[in-house]
Order: structure tokens, then C-alpha cells, then sequence
């Protein structure tokens, strides 16, 4: 029989909060993430707003010896990690540190570090003059070492990089380890900091807010939206075989049900080509149907729209045409948060959790004019029997994944 | 996938400074025909050393059929790993077109992404460049190298890059191994790609680790690494499959083992490396006496040969031979562990193990039994070795089924 796989710790950095429960009742209360960026001067561009956490202090969680040797991002899922080991109660030691996993996502993760470095080296009248104490932060994997640093974990240590769908593809790859016998315990998240460079590589392309005029703002499947609002932060979560926490009587957040992923193509070579409605339905549905589900018991979509209105429109129409507008309740994370690239996914199934555990989804902000009929959950929260969640997640690059949570029995 | 399933090696491609086909590779590996000299694409006078292993006149639509630098839209990075790519689907005998019609994914290994694409937005940052090239910042994303094969061939399969530095490619391998095994992908278009760049050229050297004339892995007079570039693509696919379609194995991906040493981001440690070693006999179902050669990371840095030759010696003594072809190609980074893997899929097609160049003496201290000389041997079981900042670890394990047929 298939091992049932599920989530036994949580750790939360983000624009709303950070820790879980911090997270929980703001997402719930659908709290507003979105605002000036700090982190750099963006006066001189077009778009002014992020989800930018502020305020945050990872001594709080992190020796300041170690602090010093991490750029922002890496202190982020540091901090994560840490966290969700302490939620889940796992103690990692000599006993178990070989069979303890720690698979990372990123899409720019160590970009500032690496752009830092070598522009030093072209400022300085030597290049050689650079700090070598900055040279390990420009690794991409800088993160992924240090979260096995800090945990003593020894086992598999992997960093991927799948853009929008990360966190998606790390959760199926750590389940492959963890059903295959490879690890006992995944420790599986994803981590974006906002910074200059990463902001440049949308700005570019002229998809966030308030590119082609108007107000930013961040308002995923709303007819008014006009671009996505970049953000950042990290999740990570323990994985587990559900009955290890269940032997210790540890709570466990959901159980995964099933992790599918396909291609909804791309019709010619432009870099931003859209996939097709239609496929992403029948991957959504494959994924149904893999979970042994049918389309009436999933109860509340985590969706992945972000305001970006010709990616949204594909969701929107792709959810349409499996559920009709009697859908099961549409939530989004990004409406708060913004679109945390590899962290978006991980913020959509936070929502998901938080959803279940409190019976009540939380409203989208900024929704009016929906772009298609769906069962949105529009300027309140929906008290509501949840059990089963989607969470949909696509790359604009034609990479399609979705995940079922359910409620652990 | 039942739990009978074996998945096999049928193609590989690489793009490096020694070769772009795996006859002219395998021939000025075993010559000993260096593959790096003078740096070209920066200026190094303010430098220590001032050799690369650059890929010199690299241009893609050679490989790439109808290639167009401005509706392709590819970093280097992603020019080299999709001409590789290329490169080892034809050498597996699949038709481009067929890959959309199995499940195929695809997983590259990178230690720095699109470099030169990121080190261009850079030139803005530095005062050099007065405006901002939005090409540049639009190419800056990893997952772009893979996504470049994604959308070439038009595959439906998982597409993740894998960002685990300079084990990132036996990491990739061992990524694409679950898929096929998990039943996730029939076709795994697999390996490593990255660009000479500029921040790694100047970080290693700024470390003391780069050698200023010859790269001896392993030898008593070892002075430092070379930082090269490069691409190593190969196709995985399950045992049945290729049977069926009468492909030419070149290997059976035998086991694999991965590890962290959760100890250090720029020291060795020895404990994870013997750990990712062991994961992988274990996996493999075998002795370390089985194991004919190992295909070494093998740097040229006192620290990486002291402490990868230290976890060799400690479980596999000083008979098994290694070698280590870093000594000619230099370091590729994110595609030197699938360099590797190519090196060992060719030595057991020729029965030979190719020699480390320029060590002449090895390190009496460090006590293994490098390939000084090719030698003519059947090899039934080889191994690739890959370790990288952050003590990320990751071996293969890859096994000659046309030695032992069965």
C-alpha cells in the first residue's frame, strides 16, 4: 500500500507575519502584505509595492553568529526551518540525522549575493579585493546548506529551481523520497527575497502592477487587475509518514494526497507564451481522479491567480470548465501576500491548511469584477465544511502542477 | 512503474572544451589534450592566474536547428545545455518529435544559472553599463535552462533545474532516477550546464584555489582547480523501454547516494562525503570492492583531493583506481558530475580507464590508486563522484549490462 504522507511542522516567514500561528490569524482575517518597498530604492522605477516582510528579526530564531555568514534569504528559511522542527517536536541526532532530508526551492535565491560580489569586483580597482567571506552566499544552494547546517540534517540535500511551480515540485520530489524509502523525514520548503535584481527580472517584462498605467495594485482574477505585485518570504514544512507523528500524538496539519504535474505547452517560442486553458483542466482533473476524488468533494481551490490577468484568465477558465460557477470556494494567498515566485505555491497551501483547520475561508481581497464565473469568496470570510483542497499551480513557461490536501483523519 | 523497473543510460551529448562528440572528448581525454588556456571572455591582467577552460567559438546553431538568437531568447547557459541536449537525444536514436509523445521530463544541474546573462545586468550596477538591459534581467532565472528544453521539445514531464553547485548534474541524476522509477517520467533528458563566469573566477581565485598553469588532481605538487564550462546532457530511461525500442545502452544507473554534511558552506568534511558514498553501494546492492573505477570530483585543491582521497581510502583501501578528468577539462561546475558520468558510460564502452594528466607523483599521504597510465580493463561497476560548496554531496553508481549479459 501507498505510504500516506503528511505535514507535522510548519514554519512561516512572510509580509503577514511569521510562525504559523502568527500567519494563521491574518491570513484568515485576509490581511493586507502588500506595500512600499524598502529593501531598496525603488523611486526610480515604474512599480512601487511588494510583499516585502518588514520587521523582521531573525536572532529571534537564529544564533547571531551564524546570521552573519547569510544573506536575507537564506535567514529566511533558516528561520522557517527552525520553526517548523520546533512545531513538529522532531529531534534531529545521531539516530536519525542520516535519514533527515532537506529540499529547498528557489528561483532567485542568491541572486543579490552573486550580484553583489561581482559587481564589487568590477567597482573595486582590484577584482581581487572582493570579500571571500561573500563568495559562499553566490551559491544558489547557500540556503539548502545552511538549513542542513543549522538541523544537523545529513541526508539528501537538493535545491530546485522550477519558478511559480517550486514548492509544488519540491513537495513531489520529497514525497518520492519519503515513499521510496530514501528519507524518513523531509524537511521541504521554498524561499524568494526581494531585492533590485530579482524585481528587474519583472519589471522587464512589464508584467507588475501599474506597468501600462493605473493604480497598483494586487488583485488576482479581478477585471481591474493590471499585473502582478512581486513578493517575498519562505515556508517550510516537516513531511512525514502520517504515522510517526501519530505515534508521538503530534498533530498533523493535512496529508497529501497526491502531487500530479504536467505541461500545458506553449503554442510558439515568445518566452511568455500562454498555456492552454483547457490542458490545465485536464491535468487538474487527472490529479482529481489520482487522489481517488471526484470533482464534488473538493471543497475549497488555493489558487495561484496573482493578478497578472492573461495568466489569471487561464486559471480562471481552466477552474470554470472543470467546476462551472458552482465551484468549490475559491481562495487566493496572493492577494495578500502578492507573487512570491517559488514561495507562492507554499503560501497557497498554507491557506489551504488554515482554511481547513477553522472551517471558514478567508475572502480575496481586491476582488469586484470577477474575469469568470467561479465561487469566489468575495468581502468576508465563508464559514464552510472544508475537508479536501486543491492547490493549482502553473508557471508561465508551461510547467502545470496541483496538489489535493485533506483534512488528516 | 512495478518495482522490477531498472532505468538505463542511451544517449549523451556534451559540449566541451575538449570536444563536442564523445569520440573526439574520449580521444583528448585520454591524450592528455588540455582544454583550457588564456582566459578570453574577461580580462585577467588584475588577476593571479589567467587560464579558463572556455569553450572557444561556441555557436549554437550549429547544434540548435533553426536558431535565432532573438526568437530562441537563451542565455548561454541554456545555449549550451539545450545543443547537448541535442546532442544525446540523437544519440539515443529518438526522433526530436516522438519526446512529446511519452511522458519526458527533463532536470539540468547549475552552479550559476545564466552567469552571463546575470553578470551583464551587473555591468548597470558597476557604473559600466549607463543604462539597464532588459534582456539580460529577463534571462536571469534558473529554471530557464530547463524550461529552454522544455519548450524545444515540447515535453510534458516534470522540467526543474537543480541548483546543488557542482554536484548539481548527479544530483539532476539522481532527480530523474525517482521520476522514471516513481513512474513520473518515461523519458529523463538529464545532466549539467554552465557558463565560464566572471563572480566564480574571481571568487575561486580571491580563495587561492585556482591553479595558474596545470590542474593534478590528486598529486604531490597539486596547486588549484581551473575554473571551465560546458554541458553534459544524457537520456535516462527504464530498462523495458529501451529494450523494446532496440536502443544501445550505454549503462544501467546501478544505485545512487546523496548527503549533506551539515557542517560547513566552504570545508570538506569527511563523514558526509563517505556517507553519500555508502548510500550508493547500498542502493546499488554492492561491495566497494565491485566498484572497477571512480570517475573522482578530483579539483586539483589540497582540500577537496586530502578529503575526497581520505573517504576513499577509508571504504574502498587503495586498490580501486581512480581517475579524474578534471585534469583536463577543468572544472564545469554544475556539468561536472555528468562529465563524470559520461567518462565512466565511455570507459566501460571501451574498456578502458582514461589517466589523470599532469600528476606525475601522487600524494603519498593521501593513498589511493589514481590512473596515472589508460589502462585496457573490462569495468563492470563505476563511479561518479561530485561535491560542492555547502557540503552537498551526490555519487552514481552506474553498472555495464552489455558486460554481464543476462
Amino acid at each position: 500500500m501507498k505510504n500516506r504522507i503528511g505535514i507535522s511542522g510548519i514554519g512561516v516567514v512572510s509580509a503577514i507575519g511569521d510562525g504559523f500561528h502568527a500567519f494563521a490569524d491574518a491570513a484568515i482575517k485576509s490581511a493586507n502584505g502588500i506595500s512600499e518597498i524598502s529593501s531598496f530604492d525603488a523611486s526610480k522605477y515604474e512599480n512601487k509595492l511588494a510583499g516585502e516582510v518588514k520587521g523582521f528579526d531573525p536572532s529571534q530564531y537564529l544564533p547571531k553568529k551564524i546570521l552573519r555568514k547569510m544573506d536575507r534569504g537564506t535567514s529566511f528559511i533558516c528561520s522557517a526551518a527552525a520553526m517548523a522542527i520546533e512545531d513538529a517536536k522532531l529531534k534531529i541526532d545521531d539516530s536519525n540525522k542520516h535519514r533527515v532530508g532537506v529540499i529547498i526551492g528557489t528561483t532567485f535565491g542568491s541572486l543579490k549575493s552573486i550580484s553583489d560580489f561581482d559587481t564589487q569586483s568590477l567597482m573595486e580597482e582590484s577584482p581581487l579585493w572582493v570579500n571571500p567571506a561573500d563568495f559562499p552566499k553566490t551559491t544558489i544552494n547557500a540556503a539548502a546548506s545552511h538549513v542542513s547546517i543549522l538541523t544537523g540534517a545529513m541526508g539528501h540535500n537538493i535545491t530546485i529551481n522550477g519558478g511559480f511551480v517550486t514548492m509544488l515540485e519540491a513537495v513531489n520530489h520529497s514525497v518520492e523520497l519519503l515513499e521510496s524509502g530514501k528519507l524518513d523525514v523531509a524537511l521541504v520548503g521554498c524561499v524568494e527575497d526581494l531585492n533590485e535584481q530579482a524585481y528587474l527580472h519583472y519589471s522587464s517584462q512589464g508584467i507588475l502592477s501599474g506597468s501600462g498605467g493605473g493604480d497598483e495594485k494586487c488583485a488576482p482574477f479581478d477585471q481591474s487587475a493590471n499585473g502582478c505585485v512581486i513578493a517575498e518570504g519562505a515556508v517550510a514544512l516537516v513531511l512525514q509518514k502520517i504515522e510517526e507523528p501519530q505515534r508521538r500524538d503530534r498533530p498533523i496539519y493535512g496529508e497529501i494526497k497526491y502531487v500530479h504535474q504536467g505541461y500545458t505547452g506553449c503554442g510558439n517560442q515568445s518566452y511568455f507564451a500562454n498555456p492552454a486553458a483547457d490542458r490545465y483542466a485536464s491535468i487538474i482533473k487527472t490529479l482529481i481522479q489520482s487522489a481517488n476524488l471526484s470533482l464534488d468533494e473538493i471543497d475549497v481551490i488555493s489558487a495561484s491567480a496573482n493578478g497578472w490577468k492573461a495568466y489569471d484568465m487561464i486559471e480562471a477558465l481552466a477552474l470554470y470548465e472543470l467546476f462551472g460557477e458552482n465551484s468549490p470556494a475559491v481562495i487566493s494567498a496572493k492577494s495578500s501576500i502578492g507573487e512570491a515566485v517559488s514561495v507562492g505555491g507554499a503560501f497557497s497551501i498554507l491557506l489551504a491548511i488554515v482554511s481547513i483547520m477553522k472551517q471558514q475561508a478567508p475572502y480575496i481581497v481586491n476582488l469586484k469584477n470577477p474575469i469568470a464565473p467561479l465561487n469566489y469568496v468575495v468581502e468576508k470570510a465563508m464559514e464552510r465544511k472544508m475537508k479536501n483542497a486543491l492547490i493549482p499551480s502553473f508557471d508561465p513557461c508551461g510547467n502545470c502542477m496541483g496538489m489535493i490536501l485533506s483534512a488528516s483523519e | 512503474m512495478s518495482g522490477d523497473c531498472r532505468v538505463v543510460m542511451t544517449g549523451c551529448g556534451l559540449i566541451s572544451n575538449i570536444g563536442d562528440n564523445t569520440a573526439e572528448f574520449w580521444e583528448n581525454l585520454c591524450q592528455g589534450n588540455l582544454g583550457y588556456g588564456p582566459v578570453s571572455y574577461i580580462d585577467t591582467s588584475k588577476y593571479n592566474v589567467h587560464i579558463g577552460g572556455e569553450i572557444r567559438e561556441f555557436s549554437p546553431e550549429k547544434y540548435i536547428p533553426r536558431f535565432d538568437e532573438k526568437k530562441n531568447f537563451l542565455g548561454r547557459t541554456s545555449q549550451l545545455a539545450l545543443s547537448a541536449a541535442y546532442l544525446a537525444i540523437a544519440d539515443a536514436g529518438i526522433p526530436y518529435e516522438s519526446l512529446s509523445e511519452s511522458i519526458t521530463g527533463t532536470a539540468v544541474g547549475t552552479t550559476d544559472g545564466e552567469s552571463r546573462s546575470i553578470e551583464k545586468m551587473n555591468l548597470y550596477f558597476a557604473g559600466v553599463d549607463s543604462e539597464i538591459d532588459n534582456d539580460a534581467c529577463r534571462l536571469t532565472a534558473t529554471q530557464r535552462i530547463t524550461y529552454s528544453i522544455a519548450r524545444e521539445f515540447q515535453i510534458s514531464g516534470p522540467a526543474c533545474s537543480i541548483a546543488s553547485a557542482c554536484t548539481a548534474s548527479n544530483h539532476a541524476v539522481a532527480y530523474a532516477y525517482e521520476k522514471i522509477m516513481a513512474g513520473k517520467a518515461e523519458i529523463m533528458i538529464v545532466g549539467g550546464a554552465d557558463s565560464f563566469s566572471r563572480k566564480t573566477f574571481t571568487g575561486f581565485n580571491r580563495l587561492g584555489a585556482t591553479t595558474p598553469d596545470y590542474c593534478a588532481p590528486f598529486s604531490y605538487a597539486r596547486n588549484g582547480m581551473v575554473v571551465s564550462e560546458g554541458a553534459a546532457i544524457i537520456i535516462l530511461e527504464s530498462l523495458e523501454r529501451a529494450r523494446k525500442r532496440n536502443a544501445r545502452i550505454y549503462a544501467e544507473v546501478a544505485g545512487y547516494g546523496v548527503s549533506c554534511d551539515a557542517f560547513h558552506m566552504t570545508r570538506l568534511s569527511e563523514p558526509g562525503i563517505s556517507l553519500a558514498m555508502r548510500n550508493a553501494l547500498a542502493h546499488a546492492g554492492i561491495e566497494p570492492d565491485e566498484i572497477n573505477i571512480i570517475c573522482a570530483h578530483g579539483t586539483g585543491t589540497q582540500a577537496n583531493d586530502f578529503f575526497e582521497a581520505k573517504a576513499i581510502n577509508a571504504i574502498y583501501g587503495n586498490k580501486t583506481p581512480v581517475t579524474a578528468n578534471k585534469s583536463v577539462v577543468g572544472h564545469t561546475m554544475g556539468a561536472a558530475s555528468a562529465l563524470n558520468v559520461i567518462t565512466i558510460a565511455l570507459a566501460m564502452r571501451h574498456n578502458k580507464m582514461p589517466r589523470i594528466s599532469n600528476t606525475e607523483i601522487v600524494d603519498p599521504e593521501l593513498n589511493i590508486n589514481c590512473v596515472l597510465r589508460n589502462i585496457d580493463a573490462p569495468i563492470l561497476y563505476g563511479q561518479s563522484n561530485g561535491f560542492a560548496f555547502g557540503g552537498n554531496n551526490g555519487v552514481v553508481i552506474l553498472k555495464n549490462i552489455n558486460l554481464q549479459k543476462e
